[in-house]
């Protein structure tokens, strides 16, 4: 314990010896570290951004339908008693729930058609769920029989205007094509430009209605807080039975978890990076000082420290370094961290066409203390790791030959 | 503890070869037996193996053939760690360049080996004062070395070598960048700790102003101990003996050691 004591009283004495060098070092530790926390908190508020507008536009967080649904199948499937379902949701303190009829169908307006999907949906159930009724862009949400709210590209694309009319033709239950002509009463737009082509919405019973399918509901999406709904999943999966078909988000947009497991990659190898040039940094400057300090070592190693005892005091001298910048790096992306998830960066000129980001064009940093502590550990690690070759040459230096070193 | 008769230190057929055909040869077979209470220098020219010999006795090298045994013990087969511990616990040091540890003060200089061997605060407090008021630079505790005069570090690091009673301490060349007056001052407290306390000193000097105050002087030659001189022993005189085999030219006739040294240093500035 003393001969800790005493190793941290030189190893700190040592570094305040060479003031300029020791803060170039810890400046360079703490930038790096900062500059990990502000871009890992960016990335995660990116990929925040992403799931949210992946999940608010429509999926929702998980989606409950009946054993065989497939997202391409014409054929409707039924989600067997959805009361039920809904009941359990209740019980298991969830509300924020939509109860849907999807189908696929043809709208056609003039001489034009398109494949779309069309969306039975309750606008009160719907709203907790996706803001799709909040990206109005012209009208508003259809509340009658027959009457439709389409995305503007789709509207653009048909020349359609509030008040115009389209007819849709689909199969309904039973597998007759049926055709009705609808009044549309509004025009959304997410930024999801497939979206915007190929959806639109109506009133759930007005749906039910036209394709013969009365009380029918085919799929119910869950508005949950978390990211991470595995245990949701699970729990519902138990709950509900086999009769029923539980994906989280995740399952449903593979793409965006594969992009984000990309950026996480992506930016695996940007730390790893970083942390190698901290390390060199580090490595470089316990370096110098062994060198020029043989003599001391000799020295000490005359007064009886052991080998173990000299890399003790040199890689105390490595922490210390790494403690210090890891302090201050800290300190220092935190509080930018804090400042742009108030704030955040305005990427109006170069993300106007990202669908991520068609909400607003603010980023802003969300921190996960995890990653903090990672990082830091990480930066730890490394300042003990780059300690260690110095401070073994400096051990295993014979201290005669340290003693006459100049 | 051995016995007067044991020798503290005895080296056997000590070879220290360098180079990488082992082709230089620092010692050549020396053999030596240092006793409790010597006050013993190793005298010779630049290049003799007093300083290889120094390191070799400290632990500080490895020779490359032979056999030295500290207190009873044969070194040979210690390693790294057990070397450092019987530095720690069994030897002090004085080097000629004081190698003080700049980022400690005086105080804490002294106090070094004796958190390393392990003694409470409050001891170790008290053999530091002890030490430091033995030297005379208590009054320059809290300095540190870069704000004392090269005599005063070399009294701190007499202190550190003394501090905790080691049986035994070796000084390379200790005067060795201290004036002449300066250095026969610390001579001098090193006679009187090695009469005071019994600690067995063994120093290397080339100087005779040094050389005359040892009670026992071993010359190396080329790796070999060519004379040895020892108070009480040889009928020569010290000063005759000096003069024969450090400086190469015969003294003068009936000249006695003190005015053959005080010639030989002016004659060495």
């Amino acid at each position: 314990m003393k001969e800790i004591s005493i190793t941290l009283k030189l190893a700190f004495r040592n570094l305040a010896r060479n003031r300029r060098r020791s803060l170039l070092t810890i400046t360079a530790i703490a930038f790096a570290l900062a500059c990990l926390l502000i871009f890992d908190a960016l990335k995660n508020g990116l990929h925040q951004k992403m799931v949210d507008t992946t999940t608010s536009t429509d999926i929702g967080s998980l989606q409950i339908h009946g054993q065989g649904y497939g997202v391409n199948l014409i054929s409707l499937t039924e989600l067997p008693k959805p009361d039920e379902v809904a009941n359990t949701l209740r019980s298991m303190g969830i509300s924020t729930f939509a109860k849907r009829l999807k189908a696929t169908g043809l709208i056609l307006a003039g001489p034009k058609s398109a494949a779309v999907v069309l969306h039975g949906v309750i606008a009160k159930e719907e709203d907790r769920v996706t803001v799709i009724n909040r990206r109005l862009v012209q009208g508003e949400s259809p509340t009658s029989g027959k009457e439709v709210m389409l995305g503007q590209g789709l509207a653009q694309a048909f020349g359609l205007t509030v008040g115009g009319e389209l007819t849709i033709m689909a199969q309904d239950i039973f597998g007759t094509t049926v055709t009705r002509r609808f009044t549309i009463t509004g025009i959304f737009q997410t930024g999801v430009t497939a979206f915007d082509q190929g959806h639109l919405f109506l009133p759930l019973a007005s749906l039910q209605s036209f394709l013969d399918a009365p009380q029918m509901i085919s799929e119910i999406a869950l508005s949950l807080p978390e990211q991470d709904h595995a245990t949701e999943a699970n729990l519902l999966r138990q709950s509900l039975g086999s009769r029923y078909q539980i994906r989280t988000w995740e399952e449903i947009a593979p793409d965006v978890t594969q992009l984000i497991e990309l950026n996480d990659s992506t930016m695996g190898i940007l730390i790893a990076i970083v942390f190698l040039i901290v390390a060199m940094g580090i490595i470089n400057t316990m370096t110098t000082i062994t060198f020029e300090r043989f003599r001391e070592f000799g020295t000490i190693a005359a007064l009886g420290v052991t080998p173990t005892g000299i890399m003790r005091l040199v890689t105390a001298e490595a922490i210390a370094l790494g403690l210090a910048g890891s302090l201050i790096g800290s300190a220092i992306g935190l509080g930018c961290c804090l400042y742009l998830a108030n704030h955040g960066i305005d990427l109006t000129t170069v993300t106007s066409a990202n669908q991520y980001f068609s909400n607003n064009h603010i980023l802003k940093a969300v921190m996960d203390w995890r990653q903090v502590l990672t990082t830091n550990a990480f930066t730890m690690l490394t300042a003990i790791l780059a300690g260690l070759p110095p401070a073994w040459t400096a051990a295993r230096q014979n201290p005669a030959q340290a003693l006459s070193h100049l | 503890m051995p016995s007067l008769t044991e020798p503290l230190i005895k080296v056997s057929d000590v070879w220290r070869l360098f180079g990488p055909q082992r082709q230089d040869r620092a010692l050549a077979g020396v053999n030596l037996r240092v006793t409790t209470g010597d006050f013993l220098c190793l005298a010779g020219p630049s290049g003799s193996g007093k300083t290889t010999l120094l390191n070799l006795i400290g632990l500080l090298d490895l020779p490359s053939s032979g056999q030295i045994e500290i207190l009873g013990q044969d070194t040979g087969n210690l390693n790294l760690k057990q070397r450092a511990l019987l530095r720690r616990h069994r030897l002090g040091f004085i080097f000629q360049a004081y190698n003080l540890i700049p980022v400690l003060t005086a105080f804490e200089n002294v106090e070094y080996p004796l958190i390393l061997s392990g003694k409470g605060q409050q001891e170790r407090h008290d053999l530091t004062r002890q030490a430091l008021n033995a030297v005379g630079i208590a009054e320059h505790a809290s300095k540190r070395p870069s704000e004392l005069s090269g005599g005063q570090q070399q009294r701190v690091a007499v202190a550190r070598a003394i501090a905790g009673s080691p049986p035994i301490i070796l000084a390379d060349e200790p005067t060795g960048n201290l004036d002449s007056k300066t250095g026969a001052a610390l001579i001098e407290l090193l006679l009187h700790l090695n009469q005071q306390r019994g600690i067995t000193f063994l120093f290397s000097s080339h100087d005779p102003n040094v050389i005359k105050q040892a009670r026992r002087i071993v010359i190396l030659k080329d790796g070999q101990i060519d004379r040895e001189w020892q108070e009480g022993k040889d009928t020569n005189s010290q000063g005759i003996f000096i003069g024969e085999h450090l400086t190469g030219e015969p003294p003068l006739q009936g000249k006695d050691s003190e005015e053959w040294c005080k010639s030989s240093a002016l004659r060495r500035k």
